[in-house]
């Protein structure tokens, strides 16, 4: 067993997933950061030239399902995606669902993909002076993904989209997205429109078929805390 | 009055239109303008029924010339009328959408004085968002019965989709119950604008309408016929059912409630027609309903016994497709996979192939089911809760 820690990006992560590669590691552990170990640790640095050769050797469809299955952001993840990239070093493929790893992978991404789509539509703004700031506690990380689909569309809006959870943010200034960490806090006050929406969400409701069961399915609880309809 | 009582009243009034689709839209932001749509569509929250929140969906007025008896906005019905004004709407849908609550706006209306003049109004709301705000977001507006070609052909500019609620399914029933309302000018908008699609450089908005379930009684047989009739022709990229919902006073209308589980039904049947390749006639006898036990794809396998079990491994998407319980996902997913080995049970489990119905209809490897009776499989699917309340009293 090696612990390898890579640099918390995707690069970071496929160099140390190359390191571990040439180096014929039989059972990594991948981490973003030190944790206390009894295992050997070695520590991977992002190599764009690692990059610019996986960009070559892989299509471009495999490195969207890695990306996509990285995103869930867990360490067994990053196992499988380990196990799966060796499969494809070997096969040039990873549709054979019979193997466990790839069919992990590939419900990684499913719920990856989940949650974004979620984020994307139960994501609330608050305007703040000038800014539309957002805040979520998404399970994976969706951050970039939901931080490029804000800009797509209020290109002439500041935002800042914040994951409290993992300390990060997606801040945009009409120009430019960035993500990075972010610590701060930022306090949220109540304005009209939030009583607006509140007013209108009471009255679409049909009460003759109301169906708590669905609306829980639909609308997880987990996802409520910052959904202001279901604030009091 | 305020913009709070006026959304309550307008919100209030909107809900019994079903549609509340943001899908299918195709729009990028503008330089210097907000808003996109996504294909996808996207759900922005779930109401306490359940029913997925897309779009601010309002009337304009509920004020109402018309005198339809199944509509709860009926002029001779004694509830709180109110309006907006084209600005006080704009505003409270761009703020709504900076604070991504909606996808866009879905915007109906009563008929106040009259077609031209409500329809001018609900056009007047929707150029202040396309073109004071540039707003790029997705908008539905419903085309007023009567409203002149000018003005249809001007919405379907500006809007994603449009709709004309056909109501119910025969010219006679509308006649009972909407008289103000014909045939005629429910459909001519809608003949008018697949003309304009084929024949217009501009982008023209998709059509869809809306059938009220069981405030009369024409089966599910007709219902899906007429569905069909639309689709084919092209007239419409999608329809949709609402179980009628019982409004005060009415004079012609006898049921009190039409089961959800009938509109569910009539759903799942527009899909098998929309993407599964099925003919109504296929689905459901004539002048019958659709069963309310079983959903009409298991009907359909239970009436067509002959022709299955269907080999997992040798079928074509077009055969797995039609198993009960697999969908055009895994109908995918089975393909790709039977390409590395020949599947057994345990394989569509590993796949996440739901078993429950479709055990009794395929083979992989041996036959997964007891027996091809349809008497037996219906049983065991329905567990002998039938919701049929006449086959329940014959089995007492």
């Amino acid at each position: 067993m090696v612990n390898i820690i890579f640099e918390d990006s995707f690069e970071g992560f496929l160099s140390a997933l190359y390191w571990a590669f040439s180096n014929n590691i039989k059972n990594p552990i991948f981490l973003k950061a030190e944790k206390p170990s009894l295992f050997k640790k070695v520590k991977v640095e992002k190599d764009p030239n690692v990059i610019k050769t996986l960009n070559k050797i892989m299509d471009e469809d495999t490195i969207d399902m890695f990306y996509d299955a990285f995103c869930f952001d867990e360490e067994q993840a990053f196992v499988n995606i380990y196990k799966g990239f060796l499969f494809y070093m070997e096969h040039k493929h990873l549709k054979d669902i019979h193997k466990d790893f790839i069919r992990n992978i590939n419900s990684y991404i499913k719920s990856v993909r989940r949650e974004r789509h979620k984020c994307i539509g139960f994501l609330r703004f608050h305007q703040v002076d000038n800014i539309l700031y957002a805040q979520f506690e998404p399970k994976h990380f969706v951050l970039d993904y939901v931080g490029a689909f804000f800009k797509e569309r209020y290109k002439k809006e500041n935002f800042i989209i914040h994951d409290i959870k993992r300390k990060k943010a997606a801040i945009y200034d009409k120009e430019n997205l960035d993500i990075s960490f972010f610590e701060r806090t930022i306090d949220v006050t109540k304005d009209k429109y939030q009583e607006l929406w509140k007013a209108f969400f009471d009255s679409v409701a049909i009460e003759q078929r109301t169906n708590e069961r669905l609306q829980n399915h639909y609308a997880p609880k987990y996802f409520r805390k910052y959904m202001i309809e279901f604030s009091d | 009055m305020d913009v709070e009582q006026k959304l309550r009243i307008l919100a209030d009034g909107a809900k019994y239109d079903v549609s509340c689709a943001s899908s299918g839209g195709k729009r990028e932001t503008i330089e210097d303008g907000i808003g996109n749509s996504y294909a996808p569509g996207v759900c922005h929250t779930f109401t306490s029924d359940g029913r997925c929140v897309s779009l601010l969906k309002v009337l304009f007025t509920n004020v109402c010339i018309f005198d339809c008896e199944y509509c709860i906005n009926r002029a001779s019905n004694d509830i709180k009328r109110a309006s907006f004004t084209p600005k006080e709407l704009a505003d409270i849908t761009i703020n709504f959408y900076k604070r991504n609550y909606i996808e866009g706006l879905f915007l109906s209306s009563g008929i106040a004085k009259s077609p031209d003049h409500t329809m001018e109004l609900m056009l007047k709301t929707i150029k202040i968002l396309r073109e004071e705000h540039k707003f790029n977001g997705y908008i539905h507006l419903k085309l007023i019965p009567g409203a002149s070609k000018e003005l249809v052909e001007q919405a379907s500019t500006l809007a994603d989709r449009v709709s004309s609620n056909i109501e119910l399914p025969t010219e006679q029933s509308l006649r009972l119950l909407a008289p103000e309302k014909n045939k005629e000018n429910v459909l001519k908008p809608l003949m008018f604008l697949k003309n304009l699609r084929n024949n217009s450089e501009k982008q023209i908005a998709s059509a869809s309408t809306q059938l009220i379930v069981g405030a009369t009684n024409e089966p599910d047989y007709q219902i899906l016929r007429l569905a069909s009739y639309f689709y084919e022709k092209k007239m419409l990229k999608r329809m949709y059912y609402s179980a009628y919902i019982p409004v005060p006073n009415t004079k012609h209308i006898k049921l009190d409630k039409t089961p959800l589980l009938r509109e569910h039904r009539l759903y799942q049947a527009d899909w098998l027609l929309r993407f599964y390749g099925f003919k109504y006639e296929e689905i459901v006898k004539k002048d019958t309903n659709l069963d309310l036990d079983i959903d009409p794809k298991t009907l359909y396998a239970l009436k067509n016994i002959h022709l299955y079990p269907i080999d997992i491994n040798k079928a074509s998407y077009e055969e797995l497709i039609r198993v009960p319980g697999i969908g055009r996902k895994n109908a995918m997913k089975i393909i790709q996979a039977r390409a590395f080995k020949t599947l057994d049970e345990i394989d569509l489990v590993k796949l996440g192939v739901s078993l429950k119905r479709a055990k009794h209809f395929i083979v992989a490897k041996k036959y997964l089911g007891y027996s091809l009776s349809p008497e037996y499989i219906r049983k065991v699917l329905t567990k002998g809760n039938s919701k049929n309340p006449y086959i329940q009293l014959k089995l007492w």
